[in-house]
């Protein structure tokens, strides 16, 4: 463990520029130490994943410390309301004409006076100097080097929320309980406030403790199982039960299980897939199947996964099953379908994924519940499906066609079939896909797919309607998170996109309100300081 | 460990250092960043840029870097690119093959800046100007490009946003074409749609439309997001002041229908036990059209839709009066309810030479081709193949490759050959194949069959043909109306060879051996169909010829006698294939000659005897055989193993998991909704005895062969693990030690592990054990309690898999019952995966016969041995020869994914093709004479 941390800091000292493969090896060291330069807990570094909550009250931010200059990574819940206070009145300004005069009049707390316009534009572009977050960090801890991937699971029957962040320095799931603000009125919080994180924070470090590392002991597996190295994407069911982790170096995916309270554990490891896992969707389940579960007819359906390969030219669906019946009974996840990648002329370099269910939802949503024949309609219009591919640079369409088994009469089963017929080129880098939303010239607000273009600087915006890409948004160095805050405070509706960059270690915020004329599109405020890789400085 | 690290980082150094030592390599430069559509203008030499012409393209034809006359004081072709990301528009000069760059003070290739989100891209054909339509949020529009500015020039300033005429629209738009308003008979053209003729309307001075004669030129644009198309003066525009967006002025805007009524579905095919094909008519209703691609031919405009499963038909005599008539109905046989949405369309300039005219239009949401036959008077639905069930693997109403569409091109092309009489060359001269017309015009495109080097052949394209650009690269060439077909075709025409008679009378053909090689709408093969000493080995056979082995010891099994046989199939009249030539290069006289049909193996071509077995006397012991189909050579669609298994498994359940469930309220049998099981192929007894009563056979007959010929499923799982929980939650009901006995182990399994299928669901399967003396269900649950892992194995059947084909069947959900039975569809009767045996003793089997095998590749039929033949024995053997499509790789070697064509276009001086592409092949060229990649410009 000390060879490694001398090691480590030898390297940094050598560094040339940074990259995100040139880590890989480095990433499955697995060490956890209190030695070391501690990460700040006020600042991004290397920023991987965000996650907005649900009600948007909160901002989780991953900070993977990729040159392992500190002794961990970092996971930091900013106060999201009050950082839209800043960047509403900035907005205001830019959209008034005002120009980089706009920045002046937002004063930022905390003694940081007022902005000033951006001294370092091709870093981070912008009008304005950056916003320190020092004042919007309401929780912190500190995690394993590496972290890769995040999302929070809520759980359907209780006020209960987890963020979990796969780490690959541990190699981990680092989960957290975080408050639920589905409920704005009623704020579920199981660490003292509207905006924080507990994961067992060690008071001295704010590190988080082993419980809290889902893989790091086999104890608590039914198998016996930890996790494998290089966990990279990460998806849950929408039940929040079921997680599946793609295992980078491993060819293998594995189902953690989070049986809200209680701890969540590694139950199964699917191994033999393709080389080099990479990302991870969640395939909602039709409404039918939770509605009719609850009758004396259920319906057989299973919690899906993507699972997209950054070597291998197709995307499997896998499938988390329960194991009901038997006894014990041990969840395991089964191979359900696997499809080429007819659409890219190498295809095999895929990235992030992601299901669009917003049209069959809508449907669902306008039946009643015991309408078992309206909801069974709906589960005709197919999912929507969006991968990130480089092999050549792309965004893949394709769809996921849900199937209803009737026996007779009755529906015994579904399942779904997923095809992919569409692509759209990118600029180099395709990496992270995210389904989000502007607000149109009209003020309503439309669905868009984003992907991030990490080597060109790029964030692409496309209307999952038309096939079309109608929003491209140039970012500063490595593009490589993004998440979504739209929504009314009362104060009329807004839509930012904060993009986490990766290379300089900011969060730049944009604005997708196509009403700005001015500002749609950009890059109008920064969060964190821009801190440049230390030898490309 | 430092040590080791060091060693590491020195021989780093090593490395490095012995790099410096190499020569450089030269990485190109690449100025043209994801392109989109491209369109050409001929404008006069480049060193009189911004005072030189605008002129007709065909000015054009000729003028390249080589031709040392002409290049420097000659016209240039240019082609204009849309740049994506850049929201700009790059210009090449074709006859020089480079990039214009705009502004050369500056680092880096400068283009033509034009908003953001280009979509389209069109020129007028006499250069004049050039118009791209935006689809920036919130600045949608068009822009207007004189043909004086699209090039620098010395003193000029860059250009600009401004630089432009344009104006704006409330929503994106979509796809363009120029549609001219024709002079009046008086050679009069009106400045409006709605205005008077007069002699001359005044241009400004960007340039004068007009002056290109056809008359008033047209936008007519696609608006998506409306539903409509709408039709704007290019003049018009092209005179607004520069910098303007103000709203386009919309002389004419045709909503679209959305309305499809409902029609009749195709006729229902029923049978005894199998399912009748659907009765479900194709989608209609109410639908928001978002028209898509757009082609214009012979005054109607086609629409493609994204929002309708329609391709609209607008009468367009003139862009000023469009009349929407009854649209295409853009339907699928597969799946007659889905919505089928269409993107890019083409159809064909002028007509065929059977005076046809068609459309195609790519199914996004399926990747395919639909074909259109816009012929006044065709039916308004998509073609169908002739005789689909010979071949199964394309869709009878579509074309399907491994890869989606793109984009669509029609290419009508000659090269004529004058008369030696009269020394005139007429066009759309078919190949005469007739031994009798050797004089004829028609003669002189025959094959030369001496050595299959000219004439017609595969990459000789004369006629009418298709293009299409797949995703992943490649460009395939579309058979539509080649005027060399009747000329590639057998010496001796048979039904077994496609052909729709058996003739006597031979042909001076190509002598390919089948009817087929030429079917319009189907791709095109890039080789001649043949076993030729002259142009090598292409006619579909096998590696060599099948062997039997037993699988539980790989030992080879002797031909006959105890063991089965493999026989080829025959048909009871044998066409004539004989090769030998006169040396004036026409075919012998024609006889019966049943030893000349035969098979080729390897790089022979062998005889087969009437009896389907192997004729030849170099073969000094029995060999097994079959047959390969030649009706249509598309069928062999990839060279594999086969391998035929006697109670072999059906594939894909490798990795599945089903609830084994005995015990419950449910039937007893295995659930897993993912195993899909009809898909699969699965027969229960339930069906068998069926098809069995079907065919007519007594109940004591289907009695005693369906319980043992049925599908049975053998559970492959262990048992769980001697310390397993398990055994302590079952208490005294099981042991680990008494289920091991019972049940052994996946690899050495006892017959308790077998379970007959009686009823197959594409969700479950009914099961009873399938030995009498099989544990009870009770044991079995207790023994495997939870989910398990299986295979699903054909019961005294051979189970015939091609390594890529996989398990072929034509079994389908019963949609009245959910059960699996074999569809009555005939277009899917060669979709077969099983063999069974003939009695032993049986001597020819007909090609027909219900007892033989046949697939869409090849036929045989397997007769027993004086043996019962054991689980395990297995012939195999690897076809050959499959069906190459005539296609251009558009990729390069050095970045072979690095392609991504965006479009597809005729440069129509040089008869080339362009594909501007999305990732870093920047603009590609193919040439149609040599069907390669002729430049890559980026």
């Amino acid at each position: 463990m000390a060879f490694l941390a001398r090691g480590r800091v030898a390297w940094s000292a050598r560094a040339g520029a940074v990259s995100l493969a040139s880590f890989t090896a480095l990433a499955s060291a697995c060490y956890i130490s209190n030695e070391g330069k501690p990460p700040p807990l006020d600042a991004f570094y290397f920023p991987t994943a965000m996650v907005v909550s649900p009600g948007r009250t909160a901002l989780y931010v991953a900070n993977s410390d990729f040159d392992i200059q500190y002794n961990g990574g970092t996971v930091l819940a900013l106060d999201l309301r009050a950082i839209r206070q800043p960047l509403g009145k900035l907005l205001a300004g830019l959209t008034a004409g005002l120009g980089t005069a706009a920045c002046s009049t937002v004063d930022v707390a905390g003694g940081w006076g007022p902005l000033r316009p951006n001294p370092e534009p091709l870093l981070n572009p912008g009008p304005c100097s950056p916003i320190p977050i020092r004042g919007f960090v309401d929780g912190a801890a500190v995690i394993g080097a590496f972290a890769s991937g995040a999302v929070l699971a809520s759980s359907p029957t209780e006020a209960r929320a987890r963020l979990f962040v796969t780490v690959r320095g541990d190699p981990s799931v680092t989960f957290f309980d975080v408050p639920d603000d589905r409920d704005l009125a009623a704020i579920a919080s199981p660490c003292g406030g509207d905006v924080c994180l507990a994961c067992g924070q060690q008071s001295d470090t704010e590190r988080c403790d082993a419980a809290h590392r889902v893989g790091d002991s086999q104890r608590t597996s039914q198998r016996g199982l930890g996790l494998p190295p290089e966990p990279v994407g990460i998806a849950v069911s929408d039940d929040g039960v079921s997680l599946v982790v793609a295992q980078q170096t491993e060819a293998a995916v594995s189902l953690v299980v989070n049986p809200f309270p209680q701890t969540p554990a590694v139950e199964f490891i699917l191994s033999n897939l393709p080389p080099g896992p990479t990302e991870v969707a969640s395939v909602p389940t039709p409404r039918l199947v939770r509605e009719a579960s609850a009758t004396d007819t259920p319906v057989a359906y299973d919690p899906g996964f993507l699972v997209t390969f950054s070597a291998a030219g197709e995307v499997d669906l896998v499938r988390a099953q329960p194991d009901d019946g038997a006894s014990p009974p041990r969840p395991f996840l089964t191979r359900a379908q696997v499809v080429g990648i007819v659409t890219n002329a190498g295809g095999d370099d895929s990235r992030g994924v992601v299901v669009d269910a917003s049209q069959r939802r809508a449907c669902e949503q306008a039946c009643a519940s015991a309408d078992l024949d309206c909801l069974a309609d709906c589960t005709a219009i197919p999912l929507g499906l969006f991968i990130a591919n480089r092999a050549p640079a792309s965004l893949i369409t394709g769809q996921l066609q849900t199937t209803l088994v009737r026996t007779g009469d009755r529906v015994t089963s579904a399942y779904d079939t997923m095809s992919v017929f569409e692509q759209v080129a990118l600029t180099q880098g395709p990496s992270k896909v995210v389904l989000g939303e502007i607000i149109d010239t009209e003020g309503k607000r439309q669905p868009r797919v984003f992907v991030t273009s990490f080597d060109s600087r790029t964030v692409f915006g496309l209307d999952p309607r038309t096939g079309r890409i109608d929003v491209t948004i140039h970012t500063g160095r490595g593009p490589q998170t993004l998440a979504f805050d739209v929504g009314d405070d009362g104060d009329g509706l807004h839509a930012y996109l904060y993009v986490g960059h990766f290379t300089d270690s900011y969060v730049g915020v944009v604005d997708l309100d196509a009403r700005n004329f001015k500002t749609f599109g950009s890059m109008f405020a920064t969060l964190g300081t821009p801190v440049a890789p230390r030898d490309s400085k | 460990m430092r040590r080791a690290l060091a060693l590491l980082a020195g021989s780093s150094f090593a490395l490095g250092a012995a790099g410096c030592q190499e020569q450089a390599t030269e990485v190109p430069t690449r100025s043209l960043e994801r392109s989109g559509q491209s369109a050409f203008m001929c404008l006069g030499p480049p060193s009189g840029a911004g005072a030189t012409p605008a002129l007709p393209l065909e000015d054009c034809a000729g003028v390249t870097a080589n031709s040392t006359t002409n290049f420097a004081s000659g016209p240039h072709l240019y082609a204009l690119v849309t740049q994506l990301t850049r929201g700009e528009v790059a210009v090449i000069d074709l006859s020089a093959s480079k990039v214009v760059d705009q502004n050369p003070s500056t680092p880096g290739a400068s283009f033509l800046p034009i908003g953001a989100e280009p979509v389209d891209l069109v020129a007028t054909p006499g250069s004049t100007a050039a118009f791209v339509s935006v689809a920036e949020l919130g600045h949608a529009g068009i822009f207007a490009l004189p043909s004086a500015q699209v090039r620098p020039c010395s003193g000029c300033a860059a250009p600009r946003l401004s630089s432009w005429p344009a104006c704006s629209l409330p929503v994106a738009p979509g796809r363009m074409v120029l549609v001219a308003d024709a002079p009046n008979e008086a050679g009069e053209v009106r400045a409006t749609c709605d205005g008077a003729y007069e002699s001359a309307p005044a241009a400004g001075p960007r340039g004068d439309l007009g002056a290109e004669g056809l008359g008033r030129q047209k936008l007519v644009v696609a608006l998506p997001d409306l539903g409509a198309v709408a039709v704007i003066d290019a003049q018009a525009l092209l005179d607004r002041e520069a910098g303007s967006f103000e709203p386009c002025a919309v002389e004419r805007f045709v909503p679209l229908q959305g309305d499809v009524p409902a029609s009749e579905p195709e006729p229902s095919v029923t049978g005894p036990a199998c399912v009748a094909t659907t009765t479900l008519a194709p989608a209609s209703g109410s639908f928001v059209p978002r028209p898509s691609g757009l082609a214009f031919a012979d005054g109607h405009l086609y629409v493609g839709d994204l929002g309708a499963p329609v391709v609209h038909d607008l009468a367009m005599a003139t862009p000023c009066a469009p009349t929407e008539l009854d649209p295409l109905r853009a339907t699928s046989l597969e799946d007659p309810v889905r919505v089928v949405k269409t993107s890019r369309v083409a159809v064909t300039q002028s007509m065929t030479s059977k005076l046809e005219r068609f459309l195609y239009a790519i199914d996004v949401e399926d990747g395919s081709t639909m074909v259109f036959d816009v012929t006044p008077g065709a039916p308004r639905t998509p073609l169908q193949r002739k005789s689909p069930d010979l071949n199964p693997f394309t869709p009878r109403d579509r074309l399907k490759f491994s890869s989606p569409p793109r984009d669509l091109l029609m290419l009508q092309r000659d090269l004529p050959i004058a008369n030696p009489v009269t020394g005139v060359a007429p066009s759309a001269v078919l190949c005469d194949p007739e031994p009798a017309n050797s004089s004829e015009l028609g003669a002189a495109y025959r094959t030369d069959t001496s050595n299959y080097e000219s004439g017609a052949g595969p990459t000789k394209l004369r006629g009418t043909f298709g293009f299409i650009a797949l995703m992943t690269g490649q460009l395939v060439v579309i058979d539509i109306d080649d005027l060399d077909a009747p000329c590639r075709v057998p010496f001796v025409r048979s039904k077994t060879y496609g052909c729709e008679v058996d003739s006597s009378d031979p042909l001076a053909s190509s002598g390919e051996v089948s009817c087929n090689v030429v079917m319009p709408h189907a791709p095109r093969g890039a080789n001649y169909f043949i076993s030729s000493e002259n142009d090598g080995n292409h006619e579909a056979g096998v590696q060599a010829l099948p062997t039997l082995i037993n699988t539980k010891d790989g030992a080879l099994l002797e031909v006959g006698g105890a063991r089965p046989r493999m026989v080829a199939t025959l048909p009871e009249k044998l066409p004539d294939v004989d090769r030998l030539r006169t040396s004036a290069g026409e075919p012998e006289g024609v006889k019966q000659r049943a030893d000349r049909f035969g098979l080729v193996v390897g790089g022979a071509r062998i005889a087969l005897k009437p009896d389907g077995t192997i004729g030849l006397p170099e073969f000094d012991t029995e060999k097994q055989a079959l047959v390969m189909n030649h009706e249509d050579p598309r069928a062999q669609v990839v060279d594999q193993l086969w391998q035929a298994t006697f109670e072999g498994g059906i594939p894909g359940f490798s990795g599945k998991l089903a609830k084994l469930d005995l015990v419950s309220d449910r039937a007893p049998g295995i659930y897993d909704a993912n195993s899909q099981f009809c898909a699969a192929g699965v027969r229960s007894e339930q069906a068998l005895r069926e098809e069995l009563a079907a065919q007519g056979l007594s109940a004591a007959v289907i009695d005693a062969r369906a319980p043992r010929q049925a599908d049975f499923v053998e559970i492959a799982s262990e048992i769980p693990g001697q310390n397993d929980p398990h055994w302590d939650v079952v208490g005294g009901t099981c042991t680990y030690q008494q289920c091991k006995v019972m049940f052994g182990t996946p690899d050495v399994p006892t017959a308790g592990r077998d379970l007959r299928v009686i009823e197959a669901y594409s969700d479950h399967l009914t099961t009873e054990p399938r030995d009498a003396n099989a544990p009870s269900n009770e044991l079995t649950h207790c023994c495997f309690p939870s989910f398990v892992s299986f295979r699903v194995r054909l019961g005294g059947q051979w189970a015939v898999l091609g390594g890529r084909s996989g398990f072929l069947h034509h079994v389908v959900t019963d949609p009245e019952t959910g059960v699996c039975r074999p569809s009555c569809d005939p277009a899917l009767a060669r979709l077969n995966g099983r063999a069974f045996e003939m009695p032993n003793g049986t001597t020819a089997v007909a090609e027909g016969d219900p007892r033989g095998f046949v697939n869409p590749m090849f036929r045989f039929a397997v007769v027993s041995g004086t043996s019962p033949t054991q689980r395990g024995f297995q012939f195999g053997f690897t076809t050959q020869n499959a069906f190459p499509a005539l296609s251009i790789g558009l990729g390069d070697q050095d970045n072979p994914t690095e392609v991504n064509p965006q479009s597809l276009s005729l440069v129509p001086t040089t008869g080339e093709l362009a594909v501007p592409d999305g990732s870093l092949q920047g603009f590609v060229l193919v040439s149609t004479d040599t069907l390669a990649v002729s430049r890559q410009i980026f």
